[in-house]
């Protein structure tokens, strides 16, 4: 018999899946790990709501959960920074369908995001690819919305600096 | 044009597909009936009982009560039972007799009974 918390983890799943692997696929450019971490934010987003948590805004707690997920990995990859994954491009151990199932531009927009500072990376991510409200993105990343506005107009800044000849 | 917020839209196109989709939500399924705690068949059972647990446990206890009382009408004075047939079986009888007719005949009774014990004792002691 599924509880409430059950109905809300399964729909926020059925809404969100795609998004969550989305962001951790472009974070660590590995398909099989991305979708490994994906089924760990939900299980543990679900783990917290079935101890009696309240979650507001389960969008902005899912990527949040995804996001401390991608550190913990990060932290343990002691052979290859997240530098070191960029400077290698794409995951050689996916099968060549799914590396060609991520088009040359998808490849080229990833690479551009990597070369930008971090702390606006995010943020830019979350508002021109997942199309996020800045109120959301402020939420998420835990800062006010006149910081996460500041930071996408300065992101977008330095993006059209680092490639000045990038054609629309 | 440089146009880098049009370019990152691209990424959209990033998503699983059906079959990893589906292989993932089992996986969540998977956890939640494995983390969820039973409510079905046999520990529905055991855990509609609690609801029994004290009226039964009352009987228990009525029923060794009864019980002891029984074996205490044959005790005799030094048997362990004895003052329970004294201070507990006879002040009970003596309450719930209630016609004048029908104490008087529990009082020639009760006197019948510690001739009773004596002649006992007396087979015992070989007298």
């Amino acid at each position: 018999m599924q509880s409430h918390s059950d109905d809300i983890l399964l729909k926020a799943y059925e809404d969100y899946a795609d998004a969550i692997f989305r962001y951790c696929f472009v974070r660590i450019r590995h398909r099989e790990l991305a979708r490994d971490l994906m089924q760990d934010t939900f299980i543990k987003t679900w783990d917290y709501l079935r101890n009696g948590n309240q979650v507001n805004n389960v969008r902005a707690f899912l990527y949040k959960v995804a996001n401390n997920l991608i550190i913990d990995y990060s932290r343990k990859k002691k052979e290859a920074s997240l530098d070191a994954l960029m400077d290698q491009g794409f995951d050689a151990s996916g099968t060549e369908e799914e590396v060609m199932a991520t088009t040359i531009d998808a490849q080229y927009v990833i690479k551009m995001l990597t070369r930008l500072d971090e702390k606006y990376r995010d943020v830019i991510y979350y508002r021109y690819v997942d199309d996020l409200p800045i109120q959301e993105i402020a939420e998420i990343i835990g800062e006010s919305d006149n910081v996460v506005s500041v930071r996408l107009h300065r992101g977008i800044q330095q993006l059209k600096k680092l490639f000045p000849n990038e054609q629309s | 044009m440089n146009n880098p917020e049009h370019n990152l839209t691209k990424l959209r196109d990033i998503s699983l597909n059906r079959e990893e989709k589906a292989y993932s939500r089992n996986i969540l399924l998977e956890h939640i009936a494995h983390e969820t705690p039973h409510t079905t068949g046999f520990f529905v059972f055991l855990s509609s009982l609690r609801f029994y647990a004290i009226p039964a446990a009352l009987m228990v206890l009525l029923a060794m009560g009864l019980g002891i009382m029984g074996i205490a009408e044959n005790a005799v004075p030094g048997d362990t039972t004895y003052s329970i047939k004294i201070d507990v079986t006879e002040p009970l009888r003596d309450a719930v007799t209630l016609s004048e007719e029908k104490q008087l005949s529990w009082d020639v009774e009760k006197a019948e009974r510690r001739q009773a014990e004596i002649d006992s004792l007396a087979l015992d002691d070989g007298i």
